[in-house]
């Protein structure tokens, strides 16, 4: 393998992993907050991206203006799911909360189509078009390298917001407040921390940022049609089990984790062809054996 | 007289047993077979069947959540192997249907002790989304070139109606539907007869608290690995009906989806009775059955699945037990009002307020 093709296959994992960080952060912050796995993140964030189509095609507002648009409107989804559904369960178990998001998903499946019905033909374009071009080969006459724009650009804005959540939750009030959150929530509302707000915040977040992963995803697809309503559950999938491989107990195993798996994945795509979900998954399982609290878990002492 | 007297004892045995209980809706259903195309039309007959199917896979998923207070994300794996399996051996290597059933059991058997095995040592959410993982695995595994005899890959396989039963009974839409129905009947009262034996309670004692059950001596190992067992082959045997009923499998249908649907056929149902988890599975799989007879949502189809979630969140937030509970409590607000309007009719006809106390 020379240089361009290492290149070449990490340009590859460019978008997939500026998806992922955001996808498997949006996971793990829920998760530390309200302790249930969130299965409506995809869809959510499906949404949100149907939203910024909804914006850019028919009212003809600028792509970056549409995306934020349908962040915000995955940040009000957020709330609703938390404000009012979650808080208004009489008594909720972590599966409780995770039948919840199920139907949250089934209810946005079955609103997707509506919308579409309604909408007609819509898209999100790539941020910014065109491509970087990288190591000349004069034998064959042309570049080795090709890295997208809208991956490069998405994966920037990704690691830049994920730069600033991370400086939030070590520096600031809110960050002190979702940890304290995270550790005992009993705990943290008696000390004074608004838990309920700090919930409330995590989940407007991961429905803020799923958004934004879902319109850099619909950015490389033509049309959002009805079959598209999918297109983020692979993305939800490989979410799930970066926070598994990473470990619950941390916010940056998961992320970690997520890059380890986009990598990975890319290079096991070129070598391995159809072989390659086969061999990741069963990587992951085997790490999980042998740290079931992932790679950088804590163990959990369990009392009667 | 004596006749009187028999048929007195039958329906007091009837009533008295849960095992007649299964035995009467059987036949309800088989009825219902029997009047297709007079009172119920085709569709609706061939969506309680496939409710039945899936209810097969939820009864397992039902002692593992249930009992074993195991999560897993993998039943639709599961259900998709079965169903290839179940084409590969009985159209493919034209073996017979009881043998092709026996062998995919046994291969349920030795992937359960997998699960179970790792179940032991990753816990709680994370076994959920391990068993997710190998969900995906196994989807994978479909994917390769090399399967695609077993699984057709994105194109599918399909299945002649050429099978025929025992050499006698062709499998026809309508005989189809009476063998599944026996099926359910049949594990509906095993599964009955496992929770209410000292496994059943060792399971749930498991459930509750697994240090305190080890304490107590349960097995947590064999349970374990019992519960997956359970859970596996009965998905991989309403996967074996299920090709024979559709005739048709496709890998993209076995997604995350289908074993979140049946997890939470087993949530909406509640655990505290298996009439309850019967009745989560028909919301889920089977309510489509009567949506399709209204003119909304046959002109808009995806409204089906907005009422599922509306009636799956209302379920969970207001009724945690689900609709076992939902079906005690309304039991127990019609018996104290039958007792009071009781007591009142006995004021009414001038009775002794003592009286009635002393009845009550």
């Amino acid at each position: 393998m020379d240089f361009a093709l290492f290149l070449q296959l990490l340009a590859n994992a460019f978008l997939p992993t500026a998806l992922l960080v955001l996808s498997s952060f949006a996971i793990i912050l829920i998760f530390k907050t309200s302790t249930t796995t969130n299965f409506a993140q995809g869809m959510i964030s499906t949404f949100g991206a149907y939203v910024t189509a909804l914006f850019f095609s028919k009212f003809g507002i600028p792509i970056y203006w549409s995306i934020l648009v349908g962040v915000v409107f995955g940040f009000l989804v957020g709330v609703f799911v938390d404000r009012g559904i979650i808080r208004r369960a009489k008594i909720v178990t972590p599966v409780g909360k995770q039948m919840i998001t199920m139907g949250i998903v089934l209810i946005l499946l079955g609103i997707i189509p509506l919308f579409v019905s309604f909408a007609g033909d819509i898209q999100v374009p790539p941020i910014v078009s065109g491509s970087v071009r990288l190591i000349y080969d004069e034998v064959r006459g042309y570049y080795r390298v090709i890295i997208s724009n809208h991956a490069l650009v998405a994966l920037i804005i990704s690691l830049a917001i994920l730069a600033i959540l991370f400086f939030s939750l070590k520096f600031t009030r809110w960050g002190l407040a979702v940890r304290a959150t995270a550790n005992n929530e009993k705990v943290a509302s008696m000390m004074g921390i608004n838990t309920k707000m700090i919930t409330a915040v995590s989940w407007a977040i991961a429905g803020g940022i799923g958004s934004l992963a879902a319109s850099f995803l619909a950015g490389t697809m033509s049309l959002l049609t009805t079959s598209e309503v999918g297109m983020m559950t692979t993305v939800q999938i490989q979410g799930f089990l970066a926070a598994v491989l990473g470990g619950f107990s941390t916010f940056h195993g998961p992320v970690v984790a997520a890059f380890i798996i986009t990598i990975t994945r890319s290079f096991s795509d070129y070598f391995l062809s159809q072989y390659s979900t086969f061999i990741i998954y069963g990587i992951v399982l085997l790490v999980v054996m042998i740290k079931p609290y992932g790679l950088f878990g804590k163990k959990v002492i369990k009392k009667v | 007289m004596n006749f009187k007297n028999t048929m007195h004892r039958i329906g007091l045995f009837v009533k008295k047993n849960a095992y007649a209980h299964f035995v009467v809706f059987g036949l309800l259903l088989v009825v219902v077979n029997l009047l297709r195309g007079i009172v119920f039309n085709n569709f609706f007959v061939n969506t309680v069947g496939i409710f039945l199917i899936f209810s097969i896979a939820v009864l397992g998923f039902y002692v593992l959540l249930g009992y074993g207070g195991l999560a897993s994300l993998g039943t639709s794996s599961f259900i998709g192997l079965g169903a290839f399996l179940a084409r590969y051996f009985v159209h493919v290597l034209n073996m017979p249907f009881m043998i092709g059933l026996v062998l995919i059991m046994l291969i349920g058997i030795i992937l359960g002790v997998g699960v179970g095995f790792i179940s032991l040592r990753i816990e709680g959410m994370y076994l959920a989304i391990i068993t997710l993982a190998i969900s995906e695995i196994v989807v994978a595994l479909f994917r390769l070139t090399a399967l695609n005899g077993l699984t057709g890959n994105f194109n599918g396989v399909s299945m002649p109606r050429k099978s025929i039963l025992f050499g006698l009974i062709s499998l026809t839409t309508e005989n189809m539907f009476v063998v599944i129905v026996i099926f359910f009947v049949i594990i509906m009262a095993l599964v009955y007869n496992l929770t209410k034996s000292p496994v059943g309670r060792a399971m749930l004692s498991m459930k509750n608290s697994e240090s305190a059950a080890q304490t107590m001596g349960v097995n947590l190992l064999k349970y374990r690995i019992l519960a997956f067992v359970v859970a596996s082959v009965l998905a991989m045997v309403a996967g074996f009906l299920y090709m024979f009923n559709q005739r048709f499998a496709i890998l993209t249908e076995w997604n995350l989806n289908m074993s979140l649907n049946v997890l939470a056929a087993v949530v909406i149902g509640g655990t505290a009775s298996i009439w309850g988890i019967v009745g989560g599975g028909f919301l889920i799989f089977g309510i489509n059955a009567f949506l399709k007879n209204i003119d909304v949502f046959v002109k808009y189809p995806s409204l089906t699945l907005i009422f599922n979630g509306l009636l799956m969140i209302i379920v969970v937030l207001f009724y945690p037990g689900g609709l076992s509970q939902l079906y005690f409590k309304s039991k127990y607000y019609v018996t104290a009002w039958l007792k009071e309007r009781k007591a009142k009719t006995a004021l009414k006809k001038g009775g002794n307020q003592d009286e009635v106390t002393a009845q009550n």
